[in-house]
């Protein structure tokens, strides 16, 4: 397909818009009162935002590959609308909306499952947050740190670590893979032994490169955190995010407090690439048969074609380290920490596929059938009838096991690449003469109903595992 | 013809009958049914702020009545939505099902819970065959106590019953309006072609 990047890159930022509006009508007076003037101005400015990719749009749907000077300015064009987005996501502040969705806990607390428990949280909270970002803190400190006071930490003591999920993912599930990597801080800060060993790492760093390699190994540890929880997805979700918010090169621009993002997803990509973590596509995109390999080579398509125009600041931090010094030791911890033989094993994603094809049915995948138990199930009938004795084995052979998280939302990135990306490119880059407005209305009912799939599928996993346990 | 218990595992081993999830096969596979559990999204239904319902006005209005008309609550896992005496409110079972075009579902009570007075439809039990979603609940609480609603448990069974392939399937019919939800879905009376037909009369306005 020609022009995948910038289509992929012109979808998602589309798909931000989509969720805004939704996002907007959850607003509780908006059945109320028709001329409720708030999100009506909101509204409004969507549609300002949706005018800028019409001639995007326009020149994608032509079947000539982009020259390299259209590609800078099709990339361009697309981070400032981006950033228009990001601009008015801070705005969202004015909107009542409402909280977070309980599935979100339900994902939340599944994932601090994976953290021993001698510094497990009793629970992460989520807040939706203004901001077009991802973080983690203690909410107290923040709060302290806020209103510039110093008794609410006291009551709290670290019991407070809260996650923040931007306003326009709140119904996101795919995108809460994000949300992994934030609870890894959680785990990062009590897990002394990691603590120690890095201490004696950058033990000869100066102070000013002691303080950002420690950074730097939170980062990269909360990384390999979630990509050990979550296996390719976490990458998708995060090369995703790298890909719409980085613009001007962002994309390689380290700070003090994060590596590079092209960093971070290529040693991401090779801890699957190490542990053969791979979801295979049908067919190729961007030269790559598996997700993690089309998100890592979407991000580094993107940044050569800047590097070819920009240059990275100067004063970018330069510590004394290079990343492989502690890496290792970090990968080694994450291991420890998460057992890969019990959770991600390669056999085990052979039943994403089926999963995947589920989802594009329209159906629900919290539990799956044994195909091998349906097969020997089979042979309990004879001439269509069940000998009494055999129902229960019958009966046994139709349950349906548990599908664990880290499947719903590989699951849901392989069914979003093979059928959801390709509506998408049609219904955008190849479409008749329906309006801009009605192609974005259409694509958000889409949206919203994978969404739906995917967020009752992690809910009914996690009654089963509940009834389960009991 | 009602399916017997043999005759369901054999339509679902040959997938001709979705129910998804299929928790616990032996304890929900009864004679001629399955038992369906509950959901986690209820609505409520809320009085305070609307008298009546005015179905002359245009439809966008008559829809901010009926989402004005329902509160939505949703529950975690193992926490307890509480009906309380005479009180009614939509849920949906956990269970998305599928139905081929020549099986009709039932939905029907489980008698252990309509001894405590929970009645799990009021009318409304028939699903066609073609259907793809989850059922919804109009559950009503005719008891003297509150009941603690939890998700996960089973309320109900659907029994299913063969017939000739229909000409239509339910999910490719126009004024298929429940089609493919997956939780629980408001009222959607204002798409029935009488209500159009009515507005078209100003006079009555």
């Amino acid at each position: 397909m020609v022009n995948y990047l910038e289509k992929l890159l012109c979808i998602e930022i589309l798909e931000k818009i989509t969720r805004m509006q939704r996002f907007l009508r959850l607003e509780p007076d908006v059945s109320r009162r028709q001329g409720f003037e708030v999100v009506n101005i909101f509204l409004k400015a969507l549609d300002a935002i949706l005018v800028n990719l019409r001639p995007i749009i326009t020149r994608l749907s032509e079947k000539v590959p982009l020259d390299k000077w259209e590609k800078l300015a099709t990339i361009r064009r697309l981070s400032d609308t981006f950033k228009s987005i990001d601009n008015l996501h801070s705005q969202l502040q004015f909107v009542y909306g409402i909280w977070v969705r309980p599935e979100a806990h339900v994902f939340v607390k599944s994932v601090i499952e994976f953290i021993p428990s001698v510094r497990r949280p009793e629970k992460v909270n989520i807040i939706l947050s203004n901001m077009y970002s991802f973080l983690e803190t203690d909410l107290s400190s923040y709060v302290e740190d806020v209103l510039s006071v110093t008794d609410i930490y006291v009551d709290f003591q670290n019991q407070s670590p809260s996650v923040f999920l931007p306003k326009i993912e709140r119904d996101n599930p795919l995108n809460w893979s994000i949300l992994v990597h934030e609870c890894g801080h959680a785990d990062f800060q009590g897990n002394s032994h990691l603590l120690d060993q890095l201490e004696a790492i950058f033990a000869q760093a100066d102070a000013p490169s002691k303080k950002i390699l420690q950074r730097w190994a939170e980062e990269i540890y909360c990384d390999l955190f979630a990509t050990q929880i979550l296996g390719p997805a976490y990458l998708a979700s995060f090369a995703t995010f790298a890909l719409v918010v980085a613009g001007g090169g962002g994309s390689e621009i380290s700070s003090e407090t994060h590596p590079a993002d092209i960093v971070r997803i290529a040693i991401i990509h090779e801890a699957l690439e190490k542990s053969n973590l791979k979801v295979v596509l049908a067919e190729p995109r961007l030269d790559s048969n598996d997700i993690s390999s089309l998100f890592y080579n979407a991000l580094e398509e993107r940044v050569k074609l800047e590097r070819q125009f920009i240059r990275p600041p100067l004063e970018q931090p330069q510590p004394q380290f290079i990343l492989q010094d502690f890496v290792d030791v970090i990968c080694e911890q994450v291991e420890q920490t998460i057992s890969l033989s019990q959770q991600l094993t390669v056999k085990d994603f052979d039943r994403i596929y089926g999963l995947a094809k589920r989802l594009a049915k329209g159906i629900l995948i919290g539990s799956y059938q044994n195909p091998q138990l349906m097969e020997s199930g089979k042979e309990n009938f004879s001439e269509g009838r069940i000998d009494p004795q055999k129902l229960n084995e019958a009966k046994t052979a139709v349950q349906e096991s548990r599908v664990l998280l880290w499947e719903i939302v590989n699951a849901g990135w392989l069914h979003k690449i093979e059928n959801i990306y390709p509506r998408a490119f049609t219904l955008f880059f190849d479409s008749d003469d329906t309006p801009l407005e009605e192609r974005v209305r259409i694509w958000g009912e889409e949206l919203e109903g994978i969404d739906r799939l995917l967020l009752k599928s992690i809910e009914s996993s996690e009654i089963q595992r509940l009834m389960e346990e009991v | 013809m009602v399916l017997s218990d043999w005759e369901i595992i054999q339509a679902l081993m040959k997938e001709e009958i979705i129910v998804t999830p299929l928790m616990n096969a032996k304890k929900q596979i009864g004679s001629s049914s399955i038992d369906v559990r509950l959901g986690t999204e209820f609505k409520l239904i809320r009085t305070v702020k609307q008298t009546h319902f005015n179905l002359l006005v245009p439809i966008e209005q008559i829809k901010g009545q009926v989402r004005e008309y329902t509160e939505i609550v949703h529950v975690e896992p193992m926490q307890p939505f509480i009906l309380h005496p005479g009180e009614f409110a939509l849920g949906s079972t956990l269970e998305y099902i599928v139905l081929p075009n020549n099986i009709a579902g039932r939905l029907e009570g489980r008698s252990t819970w309509g001894r405590v007075g929970l009645q799990v439809h009021s009318t409304a039990g028939l699903v066609d065959p073609g259907f793809h979603g989850t059922l919804t609940f109009e559950l009503h609480n005719m008891g003297k106590l509150p009941l603690p609603l939890y998700p996960g448990v089973r309320v109900a069974q659907i029994s299913f019953h063969r017939c000739l392939p229909v000409s239509e399937i339910y999910i490719d019919k126009s004024g298929a309006k429940y089609a493919r939800s997956t939780g629980t879905k408001d009222t959607m009376f204002y798409e029935d072609y009488e209500y159009k037909q009515i507005q078209k009369f100003p006079s009555k306005k």
